[in-house]
């Protein structure tokens, strides 16, 4: 298996062009576990002869007794791998007795949470993606689920969730053996196990709690051993769990936001800053790996404020987002970015709210302006919902740009437009037809699938100084066409190569 | 040193409003009102105040008469339905034709400076609003409320008044929704209820304000520039957020069914929003205060989330 192990399919697949990303955001290959093997041990040993001397505190619990019945008074390391029933090899091992206590219930509500939340919430295609994996898993990650499902009932609400996409960079031992769980005396025993001299060992299952420091030998041996066990209980239904979970989160607080339920803060644009945060695993990994966004020449962006100009394309009006995202992604020194929504999409139900929340503003000159003024780059979609209301027969053929206000704006507040193309969200979001949403309150409603796994490219072009009067109509229109030339150009290129 | 020593003589139409009661108080400890007239149908209690009998809903109403006589220098004009009465013709001859009333008393009295107490519903909530309103924006108010749109009509008869009159100082100060333990307006007897039914799918933006700041800034008006203020509370809420700071819980229903079941609570007497008010459940509503701070020389005290919190005070 790959790097990519996790989610082992070809969809998901990171694209060459951000490799260290795609790294970091995946959950680490088993591969690279084994490689990373040493610098875990040390840490393990550290964390061991740490606790050494201390070692009364988490032993008197007699949870032990009744699990491991039978320690043979044999080697250690044959001692311990027959404590448990024996499976499959060593490292599952450790792991299997759980799934009885945990019921599996935490994941399965993931899943059922993810599966509900898309009926109610335009985010629903985010929703089918995360769902994959899961289905997906091969074969050995299938076996090891059952002890993803009751990691989370080990730690009920830990904050820390998800905040480590690369398992071994923290000490496994501080998140795992104290507080695992008190319902497991498997792990436990292969913790406590180091710290003792084979014969106390052999008599764990007795409840001894002589404490010793053990032979450094036996305990290097007995390190390595929980480490890969570890390794592997820990590796992919961990890592896939967590997340899944805090996507679920955050797709159900987006769903709550989206019908008028949520009630969070907001700033006085109505963006939800917590909901954002909450989200943020559902745009990663719809950034990384379901759309495997590329971004092309983000240096180009100038400091300070500035006007974005891009193709607006796609059924759903997901590029927004996207290149919101983009810019805050590729360039965190600028001003958090935001987009102009026409009309038709900020006051739609749902879908409206929600984009308001993740930072939508309704397109009006004055909304423009304060933006502007707060120094902000400003994410325009000149052709408005005609932009996303062409078929896909007609797809990347931009429609008119408006009047050219953001050119007046340009103008007047003396900032540099800087046209954008998106390619990626036609195919993702193909507008097949439209039916009709009056009741609704939609102009229609976009028949399209839920988002497909397409490549999206985003890139921008160098940006524009405009000079002169907003009020000379001739070269507004000269201006707005030349950007309009540029976007169309770059498409061009970007669908040609 | 001479101005310092003068004493203001301040009158008050409208003195037993919500926001009547909270200001007299200020009015009476101020060191630099010497004065104070209550022009209303009934005096207020626990307040020294010269009382003079106003009704300004009558047609032959002596406002002017009255004015003449008590020669004030400053009038807060706050005599206004507090809230929707069903007889609205009741309602329009105390807030329109009795504005015009005070209006006329009011330049012929020659006073100093005259003070309104607006609010910033009268915008309207309106799908092509810019995100902030700021107070030169137009006040579109709410097609087919009249609640709303005599208030609209009240402002525009003291936009002409400014003009007309330069030498009187016209403050206006437009609030967002009062809320408070005392306060009793549409507002807050709608957030008083239990379960609130919205619009399902939209969740706008509001804005409120604690009565005691909205009182605090009337006092201040007796000295600032003269203009057009808006004022809320720092920070701005989702009507959901808005509900549950408030104690209660919203039920979104879908438009029809939200129509149906509001006007099928108001015709068995129980307050809710009335159709016409619907828009403000599905359009945001934010004025720009901006400029408000620096002019009254006062921030409100309240954050908005501590605003609609003491609506609790009373629930309990």
């Amino acid at each position: 298996m790959s790097g990519k192990g996790v989610l082992g399919n070809d969809p998901f697949k990171r694209g060459a062009a951000e490799p260290k990303k795609a790294e970091a955001a995946q959950p680490a290959p088993k591969a690279k576990q084994l490689k990373g093997e040493k610098p875990m041990i040390e840490q393990i040993a550290e964390k061991i002869a740490a606790e050494a001397p201390p070692p009364s505190a988490p032993r008197p619990r007699p949870v032990l007794k009744p699990v491991a019945p039978k320690p043979p008074p044999k080697p250690e390391p044959k001692a311990e791998a027959k404590r448990v029933p024996p499976k499959p090899p060593p490292p599952p091992k450790i792991v299997v007795p759980r799934p009885k206590a945990g019921d599996g219930t935490p994941a399965r509500r993931a899943v059922a949470s993810f599966a509900s939340t898309p009926a109610t919430t335009p985010p629903i295609p985010k929703v089918t993606a995360p769902e994959r994996p899961s289905q997906k898993l091969s074969p050995p990650q299938v076996a090891a689920v059952p002890a993803a499902r009751h990691i989370p009932e080990a730690h009920p609400g830990s904050p820390t969730v998800g905040a480590d996409p690369i398992p071994h960079s923290a000490s496994p031992e501080a998140r795992h053996s104290p507080e695992f769980h008190p319902g497991s005396p498997e792990l436990k025993a292969a913790f406590t196990a180091h710290d003792r001299s084979p014969e106390v060992v052999a008599e764990l299952g007795a409840k001894v709690t002589t404490p010793h420091a053990g032979s450094p030998t036996v305990v290097r041996q007995r390190v390595t051993e929980a480490a890969v066990a570890l390794g592997a209980a820990r590796d992919t239904p961990h890592d896939l769990t967590r997340p899944l979970l805090k996507a679920a989160a955050g797709l159900a607080a987006a769903a709550k936001a989206a019908l008028g339920l949520g009630g969070g803060a907001v700033d006085s644009w109505g963006k939800d800053e917590a909901l954002t945060q909450k989200l943020h695993p559902v745009g990663a990994f719809l950034y990384d790996r379901y759309f495997r966004v590329t971004v092309e020449r983000a240096d180009r962006l100038p400091t300070g404020p500035s006007i974005l100009v891009a193709n607006h394309s796609g059924a759903l009006p997901l590029d927004g987002p996207m290149l919101q995202y983009a810019v805050q992604r590729e360039r965190p020194d600028l001003a958090a970015a935001r987009w102009l929504v026409e009309d038709q999409v900020f006051h739609a139900p749902v879908l409206g709210v929600l984009m308001n929340r993740l930072g939508a503003v309704r397109a009006h000159p004055e909304n423009a302006v304060r933006l502007l003024e707060e120094g902000r780059p400003v994410i325009v979609f000149p052709e408005g919902f005609l932009g996303i209301s062409k078929p896909f027969t007609q797809r990347y053929q931009l429609k008119r740009f408006g009047r050219g206000g953001y050119v007046k704006l340009a103008l007047k507040l003396k900032v540099p437009i800087v046209p954008v193309a998106i390619v990626g969200a036609e195919e993702s979001m193909p507008l097949l037809a439209k039916l009709p949403g009056g009741m609704f309150g939609l102009p229609y409603l976009p028949l399209t699938p839920p988002p497909l796994p397409a490549r999206w490219r985003i890139r921008f072009s160098e940006a524009v100084t405009v000079e002169g009067s907003p009020d000379d109509l001739a070269y507004v229109q000269d201006q707005n066409d030349l950007v309009r030339d540029t976007i169309a150009g770059m498409l061009t290129a970007m669908l040609g190569s | 040193m001479a101005r310092a020593a003068r004493k203001l003589k301040v009158g008050v139409t409208g003195a037993n409003s919500d926001l009547g009661r909270l200001l007299l108080p200020l009015l009476a400890t101020d060191p630099r009102v010497g004065e104070l007239v209550v022009f209303d149908v009934a005096k207020p209690e626990g307040v020294k105040a010269t009382f003079r009998r106003v009704d300004l809903a009558r047609v032959d109403t002596d406002v002017g008469h009255v004015f003449e006589q008590e020669q004030p220098q400053v009038v807060y004009h706050l005599a206004f339905a507090g809230t929707r009465v069903h007889r609205a013709d009741i309602a329009h001859e105390l807030e329109v034709m009795g504005s015009m009333h005070v209006l006329a008393a009011a330049s012929k009295a020659r006073l100093e400076r005259l003070v309104l107490a607006s609010t910033t519903a009268l915008y309207g909530a309106r799908a092509q609003s810019p995100a902030l309103l700021g107070e030169e924006s137009h006040l579109a108010g709410c097609a087919g409320s009249r609640f709303i749109n005599d208030k609209v009509e009240v402002e525009r008869q003291f936009a002409a008044f400014r003009s007309a009159n330069p030498g009187i100082a016209t403050v206006v100060l437009r609030f967002a929704p009062l809320v408070g333990p005392t306060s009793d307006n549409p507002v807050t007897r709608w957030l008083r209820t239990a379960v609130i039914p919205t619009l399902l799918g939209y969740d706008p933006l509001w804005q409120a304000l604690h009565e005691n700041d909205a009182a605090e800034a009337l006092h201040r008006a007796l000295v600032c520039p003269a203009g057009v203020y808006n004022l809320a509370a720092d920070g701005v809420m989702p009507l959901s957020g808005l509900v549950r700071h408030a104690g209660g819980r919203v039920l979104p229903l879908p438009a029809p069914l939200l129509r149906a079941v509001a006007s099928a609570l108001e015709s068995v007497g129980r307050t809710s929003v009335p159709d016409a008010l619907i828009d403000y459940l599905q359009y945001s509503l934010v004025a720009d205060v901006s400029r408000t701070p620096q002019a009254l020389g006062f921030l409100p005290r309240y954050t908005m989330a501590e605003a609609v919190s003491s609506l609790h005070e009373v629930r309990a």
